[in-house]
C-alpha cells in the first residue's frame, strides 16, 4: 500500500510539473533556441549543402511543396485531408502558401497632356487629375481602371469654347464646366505579341449643355496606338471621329433643328492627334502633344443659316500643348506647361500656363489582389 | 584689334563653374538658368515710384520652372501723349530647358512662355500680354552671355497684336577681385497698351549691380530706361532674390 501511495504520489506531482510546463491555453507555443532560451530559434540541425531535403520526414513542408504522411500538424497550421486506399482518412499538414512577390504597381498615364494614350489604368486603380490654368479653365477628371482591359471615368472639361462671332477680334470663352462620361477599352503593350504597341479605342461623350440659350453637345470617338521606343521614351498617335451639336434658341416655341458636325460631312469630323513622352529624369517626363477641341460659334450659324451656314457654328480647333510630369510621391505627380488653344491661327495670346496635379490610387487594386 | 581679339579669348578660355547660376532673369531680359531640383525662388523688388513686383518659382525636378508674377513692366495709356500708367498684371511662366554642357560646350537654352492671367489697375480694358521666348545662356567665369529670342503678343480693349519677334540680350560681369558683386545690363522688349491705337513693343534697357549677400539671397541696385522715355523718365529700383533649395 505504501509502494502503491508513493507511485500516486509521483504520477500527480509527475503529471503536475508536465501540465504546469505546458504553455498556456491560447498562447502560440514558441519553440526554444538551441541553448535553451525561449526567445531563440530552433536549435540549427546540420546543414545540407544541397539545401534541406523536403521529403525527409517530420520536417516541415517548404512553401509551395506538398506534405508529406507523417508530419506533426503545429497548430493553426492548416490541415489537408488524404483519402487513404483503405478507406479511412488521415489529416496531413497542407504545404504553407508560397509568400506572394511583392506586387509592383506599374502605372501608365491614361492621357499624355490633353490626348489619350493607348494604356489603360490598371485594374482597380484609381486616377484623379485636377486642373487650373491662366485662362480661368478648371477641370476635373477622374477615372477607374477595370481588369486591365477597360477604364471607366467621369469629368469636366475646359477645352470646349465658344464665340459669338466669327470676329478675329473676339476672343473664343471657356464653356465649363462641360461634364464628360468616358469609356476605354483596348490591350496593354506587348500583349498580344512581342513589339505590339498599346491599342485602346475609346469614347467620351458629354451631358447636354445649356448656355445663353443654346444647348450644345460633344462626342468624340478615338482609336490610339502606343509604344515605347527604348526604356524612356514613348510616342503616341491615333485619330478620332468628332461629333458636336449646336441648338440654338433652345427655349423657343419652335426651337430650330440642332446644327450637327456629322451634317458638314465626314472629312471634317475626322482629325489625328499624337503626343510624344521622354523621361530625361528618373522622376520627369517632358510631354507634349497635339490634340483637337470643338469650338462652337452661335453668330456664325444664324447669319448665313441652312446648311452652309452651319459650316462655321462647329468647328475643330488644334491645341498644342507641352509640359513637365513631375513625380512627387508614389500617389501623386504635378504637370505644368503650356497650351496653345488655337494654334493652327499661331495665336500666342491665349496661350495657357496650366499646373494640374495628378492622384493615383493603388488601394483599391491591391485590395482585390489580396481577396484572389 | 589685338586687344578684343585677346579679350575675347580670354573670355572663351575661361572655365565655367561647376553648377548653373539660378537667376531667372538678368534684370529684364529672361536667362536660360533653371533652378535646381527641390528649389523655390523668390523676388520682391520696388521702384522709386513705388511700383512693386513679386515673383515666386518653383522648380520641376531641374527640368523645368513654374513661375507666378505681378510686375509693372507693361505700361498702358488711352491718351499715349500723356502719362503712361504702370500697369500691375499678374502673370505665370512655364520654362523649360536644358541646362549648360548637357552636350559638350552646349549653352544652356530655355523655352519659356508667359501669360497674363489678371490686371489689377482699371486704367485700361482689359489689358493682356503674352510672350513666348527662346533664349542660351552661357557661363564663361568672368562674364555670363544671354541672348535670346522673344515672340510678344499683346491686347488692349479691341485691339490685338500679332505676335512679333524681337531680340534679348543679357551680360553679366563678375570681376574676380569681387566676387560677390556682378555688374548687370540687359535688352528687353514690353508693349505699350495703347487703348486707341493698339499694343506697341518698346525696348527697356537696363544696368545694374547685383550682390550676393547670403548664400540664399542677393540684392539688385538698378537703373531702367524705356523707349520714348527721356532721361528723367528712367526708374531706379531694388530687388531682393531669394532661393530655397531642398
Amino acid at each position: 500500500m505504501k509502494h502503491a501511495s508513493n507511485a500516486i504520489l509521483a504520477a500527480v506531482l509527475g503529471t503536475a510539473a508536465i501540465a504546469r510546463a505546458q504553455p498556456a491555453p491560447g498562447d502560440r507555443p514558441k519553440p526554444d533556441g538551441a541553448s535553451g532560451d525561449p526567445r531563440g530559434g530552433p536549435a540549427p540541425g546540420p546543414q545540407s549543402p544541397y539545401g534541406p531535403d523536403p521529403g525527409q520526414p517530420g520536417q516541415p513542408a517548404q512553401p509551395g511543396q506538398p506534405a508529406q504522411p507523417g508530419q506533426p500538424i503545429q497548430p493553426g497550421q492548416p490541415v489537408q485531408v488524404v483519402q487513404q486506399p483503405d478507406g479511412s482518412v488521415e489529416l496531413t499538414p497542407a504545404p504553407p502558401p508560397a509568400p506572394r512577390p511583392p506586387r509592383v504597381h506599374k502605372m501608365r498615364f491614361p492621357e499624355v497632356l490633353n490626348t489619350p494614350t493607348g494604356w489603360l489604368l490598371p485594374a482597380g486603380v484609381l486616377y484623379s487629375r485636377d486642373r487650373i490654368d491662366t485662362g480661368g479653365g478648371v477641370s476635373s477628371d477622374n477615372r477607374v481602371g477595370l481588369g486591365d482591359v477597360a477604364e471607366f471615368g467621369v469629368s469636366t472639361t475646359d477645352q470646349v469654347r465658344e464665340r459669338q462671332t466669327d470676329s478675329t477680334k473676339e476672343r473664343a470663352e471657356v464653356l465649363q464646366p462641360y461634364v464628360t462620361a468616358s469609356f476605354r477599352l483596348g490591350v496593354d503593350e506587348n500583349r498580344l505579341f512581342k513589339g505590339q504597341p498599346g491599342v485602346t479605342l475609346g469614347f467620351r461623350k458629354s451631358f447636354e449643355r445649356e448656355h445663353l440659350g443654346s444647348r450644345t453637345r460633344i462626342a468624340e470617338l478615338t482609336l490610339v496606338a502606343s509604344k515605347h521606343l527604348g526604356p524612356d521614351v514613348a510616342i503616341h498617335l491615333g485619330g478620332s471621329v468628332w461629333d458636336a451639336s449646336l441648338q440654338e434658341n433652345a427655349d423657343a416655341a419652335m426651337p430650330p433643328d440642332p446644327i450637327t458636325l456629322h451634317g458638314q460631312g465626314f472629312a471634317r469630323q475626322l482629325r489625328a492627334f499624337g503626343g510624344f513622352e521622354a523621361r530625361p529624369l528618373p522622376r520627369s517626363e517632358i510631354l507634349v502633344d497635339l490634340s483637337w477641341a470643338p469650338e462652337f460659334c452661335y453668330g456664325c450659324a444664324s447669319a448665313a443659316g441652312g446648311p452652309s451656314g452651319a459650316m462655321g457654328a462647329i468647328r475643330l480647333r488644334p491645341e498644342l500643348a507641352w509640359g513637365v510630369r513631375y513625380q512627387v510621391a508614389s500617389f501623386m505627380h504635378i504637370e505644368s506647361g503650356v497650351r496653345v488653344p488655337d494654334i493652327g491661327n499661331a495665336n500666342l495670346l491665349d496661350a495657357q500656363i496650366f499646373g494640374q496635379i495628378t492622384f493615383t490610387s493603388f488601394a483599391l487594386s491591391d485590395a482585390v489582389e489580396t481577396l484572389k | 584689334m589685338r586687344a578684343v581679339l585677346t579679350v575675347a579669348a580670354a573670355v572663351l578660355a575661361a572655365r565655367p563653374v561647376a553648377a548653373d547660376p539660378t537667376e531667372s532673369r538678368v534684370l529684364t531680359a529672361p536667362t536660360a538658368w533653371l533652378p535646381p531640383s527641390g528649389a523655390a525662388t523668390a523676388t520682391l523688388g520696388i521702384d522709386h515710384r513705388g511700383d512693386t513686383a513679386v515673383f515666386a518659382g518653383a522648380s520641376l525636378d531641374g527640368l523645368a520652372e513654374l513661375e507666378i508674377d505681378e510686375d509693372s513692366d507693361v505700361r498702358g495709356c488711352t491718351d499715349c501723349a500723356m502719362q503712361r500708367t504702370p500697369l500691375r498684371l499678374g502673370r505665370a511662366g512655364f520654362r523649360i530647358g536644358a541646362h549648360q554642357d548637357w552636350l559638350h560646350g552646349m549653352p544652356a537654352l530655355v523655352l519659356g512662355v508667359r501669360a497674363t492671367f489678371a490686371a489689377y489697375e482699371p486704367a485700361v480694358d482689359a489689358p493682356r500680354v503674352t510672350d513666348a521666348y527662346v533664349v542660351a545662356s552661357r557661363d564663361l567665369g568672368v562674364v555670363r552671355l544671354h541672348a535670346g529670342v522673344d515672340a510678344l503678343a499683346a491686347s488692349v480693349a479691341d485691339h490685338r497684336s500679332a505676335a512679333a519677334l524681337r531680340p534679348l540680350a543679357g551680360v553679366e560681369l563678375h570681376p574676380p577681385m569681387y566676387p560677390r558683386s556682378s555688374l548687370l545690363g540687359d535688352l528687353a522688349w514690353e508693349p505699350e497698351l495703347d487703348a486707341v491705337h493698339g499694343p506697341v513693343l518698346r525696348w527697356m534697357l537696363g544696368i545694374g549691380v547685383r550682390y550676393q549677400a547670403f548664400s540664399w539671397g542677393s540684392v539688385e541696385l538698378a537703373v531702367r530706361a524705356r523707349q520714348g522715355d527721356d532721361l528723367g523718365g528712367a526708374t531706379v529700383m531694388a530687388r531682393f532674390n531669394a532661393i530655397a533649395r531642398r
